[in-house]
């Protein structure tokens, strides 16, 4: 767990990076910090692992003030990945990945196994990745060793500075859903700096929305969607509500994990028990205000006694946004 | 002139000393280069730490380098002496800046992303240092090294002008005796030295791509183990050093006294006739690097003094000399030798006989007809050709500004007619040229004599009869000999100097 108490930023200038803001991230969360540039979001970042420090608050790791720890033995235990990548051209991938476990001076034998674990993790072939040279490479590839190299020290916290901002739009999908599958499997505290609302929806537990050195606005990715705070969080998020009385048909997903065919015959999945079903012809709207109301997470849709799919915040999201579910 | 052939035989002839000075050069320009690297890379580093001091200290890097290197030798003597020491001292200083240049920008513009993910992930400042900062300003660094490697290896040749030895050894004397042989046997071995240098850092380089600076570590090491070896063994004490310019003449007599010294007393002597001209040597004497060399009566007034030799006669102007040395510098000035070592004009032996000349004021005559070569000083001096047009009138239309060693060549092949000569050269013996009569007296009195540190010879007072055995001895036709037998017969200067001594009975064998 992770806490901001108070913390701000300002500089000899006078500059106020950050005002004294205060934001609890749970163990296991994602929260996305997100806001136009120059809203703070890398600084707050870069204050939970001291790149910079504080100029007033204290962060809290665990229950320790982060300014008591070690600042080297601190980082080892939150990984970072940058959007830059930032990998050691000098350095071969396995060397690169090595770096933190070295440091923790770790076996030889389990750093080895822990380098190949996390290759294919994130489905590069250790045999043929092992032993290139960063620059050998594509930039997707690059940052999938960025957030592997964040991760071999098996840190319990994940920062991330706009890790996919730098990729093509193809590979910055395609780290997006690894990512998010990546984060069920490993359930890591997650912070992760954006300024791209898609990516914050798919992947905030939270998202904490910021402007000028201050959190606007923090909540759930459909809180945000439905009831935003102020004018600018409805500009910034776009007007994603003209969707809300589109058809749930439109949306549908039928090849969906809250399914399951058994006998050739359709069901949902016991966790979609209580959500009421809904026809293809109610209203985004209905559909969100069921899965609002209910926890579940996702709503089945019927039409006539048969099961056609179901609807969830994700996939909504990922309509609304433009995106291939 | 010289032949592929015969640079061949000289090649041969001379392998010895090729080899003796190619090993002193590689000992001096790797000490240098090991020390330039231990100093600037560090500094170079810790620059990029304290970014404020890089201006000021890059600065003063850069002003070192531009003082000219044969300068910062010549300053040298004065604050160190003369010898392995201070020639690694300077060529250190010359090579400070390239490699603390390009470890600080090759440091300064590595990636900061890179640097951020580094300390993002909880590396020490050190740790950084060593497996991400210097890995990857490697190729820059080594750049820098190995420009600083070339510079320095191609001033270590002008080292030895303050008796370092080295490659310069076979430069100097194939300047001073017009000999391309020598100069390529020096310079050719530079080259390829600077290349093979260049070689070995760019291999260890590759060797050391990744994280790992073992192979750099490895390269130091062996550099500074070949350079301590011999260290152990060179530190050998004399009671006595005797000096010299680099020439025939100064090398001939400054064995003569070595050979007189060791035959009547029982010091050991320690011969350096290698240093760079009339600044070094009596900056070398003033040290007290070296006890005594030979120094000639008009240079000791003029040069050394300060002093006017107008108007005098030999034994007047010897005894000025020798009362204001003592007075101002503490310095003996012994009894001189016979000979003059003053300019003298030289003609070749057909113009000798086309035209009526004998004396330099015959000259006047003729000198719209003919071609003048004369060395850059020679012009200038008040002893020389600009002396000569004040008293004597002369004025050639067709003047040629050339270099002292290369007056003889140029006369033998018919580009000039009338030159300036040392009156003991001994091209005037290999050309058979003329030298005119100076009926005048117009050249000052230039009669060689040693020179010695007041407090050597308080020490060893029985010096004094033993140096003063050449006085008024040696004659200038005896003199040429012996530098023919140096500079045309290549033979060695101790030699020349043990069979004269022997054949005067002055010593044994």
């Amino acid at each position: 767990m992770i806490e901001l108490q108070g913390v701000g930023k300002t500089y000899r200038d006078g500059t106020q990076a950050v005002k004294p803001l205060d934001l609890t991230i749970e163990t296991g969360e994602t929260v996305v910090l997100i806001g136009p540039s120059g809203c703070g979001k890398t600084t707050t970042l870069k204050m939970m692992n001291r790149l910079i420090e504080p100029s007033e608050g204290q962060v809290v790791k665990d229950g320790e003030p982060v300014q008591q720890l070690s600042v080297q033995m601190l980082r080892w235990n939150m990984g970072y990945v940058l959007q830059q990548i930032g990998l050691f051209p000098t350095m071969t991938i396995a060397e690169n990945i090595a770096v933190v476990p070295e440091m923790k001076k770790w076996s030889a034998a389990r750093i080895s196994s822990r380098i190949d674990e996390l290759l294919e993790m994130v489905g590069l072939t250790p045999a043929t990745y092992r032993d290139r040279m960063p620059h050998e490479l594509s930039g997707g590839q690059q940052q999938r060793v960025g957030v592997v190299r964040a991760l071999a020290g098996d840190p319990d916290v994940l920062l991330m500075d706009e890790p996919f901002s730098a990729l093509d739009p193809i590979s910055r999908q395609q780290l997006r859903e690894d990512l998010k599958s990546l984060q069920a499997r490993i359930q890591k505290t997650m912070i992760f700096v954006t300024h791209d609302m898609d990516e914050a929806l798919t992947l905030g537990h939270r998202i904490a929305l910021m402007n000028e050195g201050k959190i606007v606005q923090l909540g759930t990715p459909q809180e945000l969607l439905q009831q935003p705070a102020d004018e600018f969080v409805r500009t910034f998020i776009g007007d994603r509500r003209a969707h809300r009385d589109l058809a749930v048909a439109e949306v549908l997903k039928s090849e969906s994990r809250w399914l399951t065919v058994e006998n050739s015959v359709k069901t949902v999945v016991p966790a979609l028990a209580e959500a009421p079903p809904l026809s293809p012809s109610a209203s985004l709207q209905e559909a969100a205000e069921i899965l609002r109301s209910t926890d579940a997470p996702a709503v089945p849709v019927i039409e006539a006694g048969e099961l056609l799919g179901t609807i969830s915040f994700e996939d909504i999201a990922v309509y609304v946004l433009g995106g291939e579910a | 002139m010289d032949t592929l052939q015969e640079w061949g035989e000289l090649f041969v002839n001379r392998q010895d000393l090729l080899w003796i000075t190619l090993w002193e050069h590689i000992q001096l320009s790797l000490f240098a280069l090991v020390i330039a690297v231990m100093i600037a890379v560090p500094v170079g580093v810790i620059l990029t730490r304290y970014r404020r001091l890089a201006e000021p200290v890059i600065g003063v890097a850069a002003v070192l380098q531009t003082i000219p290197s044969l300068a910062l030798l010549g300053f040298m003597i004065l604050l160190l002496g003369i010898g392995t020491g201070p020639a690694v001292v300077a060529l250190t200083a010359y090579a400070l800046l390239p490699i603390m240049r390009n470890t600080y920008t090759g440091i300064s513009e590595l990636d900061p992303a890179v640097l951020e993910a580094a300390d993002a992930m909880g590396m020490s400042s050190y740790g950084r240092l060593r497996k991400v900062e210097l890995p990857m300003a490697m190729p820059v660094i080594m750049a820098g090294v190995r420009t600083s490697m070339v510079l320095i290896v191609g001033t270590a040749t002008l080292a030895s002008l303050i008796g370092a030895g080295g490659l310069g050894d076979l430069i100097m004397t194939g300047i001073n005796r017009a000999d391309n042989g020598y100069i390529l046997m020096g310079a050719i071995p530079a080259a390829i030295l600077a290349l093979l240098f260049d070689r070995l850092l760019r291999l260890i380089e590759s060797k050391s791509r990744g994280t790992s600076l073992k192979p750099v570590g490895v390269a130091a090491a062996l550099a500074v183990a070949v350079l301590l070896l011999p260290m152990v063994a060179w530190n050998t004490e004399y009671d006595l050093v005797i000096g010299g310019k680099h020439e025939a003449e100064p090398e001939i007599l400054a064995n003569m006294y070595a050979a007189l010294i060791e035959e009547e007393t029982d010091l050991s002597v320690d011969v350096e006739a290698d240093l760079g001209g009339t600044d070094f040597v009596f900056n070398a004497l003033r040290q007290g690097d070296i006890d005594v060399y030979p120094e000639f009566t008009g240079t000791a007034l003029t040069e050394l003094l300060d002093q006017s030799f107008e108007g005098l006669a030999d034994r007047e102007a010897y005894e000025q000399a020798r009362d204001l040395m003592e007075e101002e510098h503490g310095k003996a000035f012994l009894e001189p030798m016979a000979f003059h070592n003053t300019y003298a004009v030289a003609v070749r032996e057909d113009i000798d006989e086309t035209y009526d000349i004998e004396t330099i004021s015959d000259l006047t005559a003729y000198d719209q007809e003919l071609t003048a070569g004369f060395s850059h000083e020679f012009i200038d001096r008040e002893d020389g050709y600009a002396g000569l047009q004040e008293t004597h009138g002369l004025d050639f239309d067709d003047l040629n500004t050339l270099d002292a060693s290369l007056r003889s060549n140029a006369l033998v092949s018919e580009d000039v007619d009338v030159i300036d000569i040392y009156s003991t050269q001994a091209e005037i013996e290999e050309f058979n040229l003329t030298l005119l009569e100076d009926a005048e007296s117009f050249f000052p009195p230039y009669q060689g004599a040693p020179l010695m540190r007041g407090e050597t010879l308080e020490r060893y007072p029985e010096l004094e009869p033993v140096l003063n055995t050449l006085g008024g001895e040696i004659t200038e036709d005896e003199m040429r000999e012996m530098n023919y037998a140096v500079d045309f017969e290549d033979e060695d200067p101790e030699d020349v100097a043990r069979t004269y001594l022997h054949e005067q009975g002055w010593i044994e064998e």
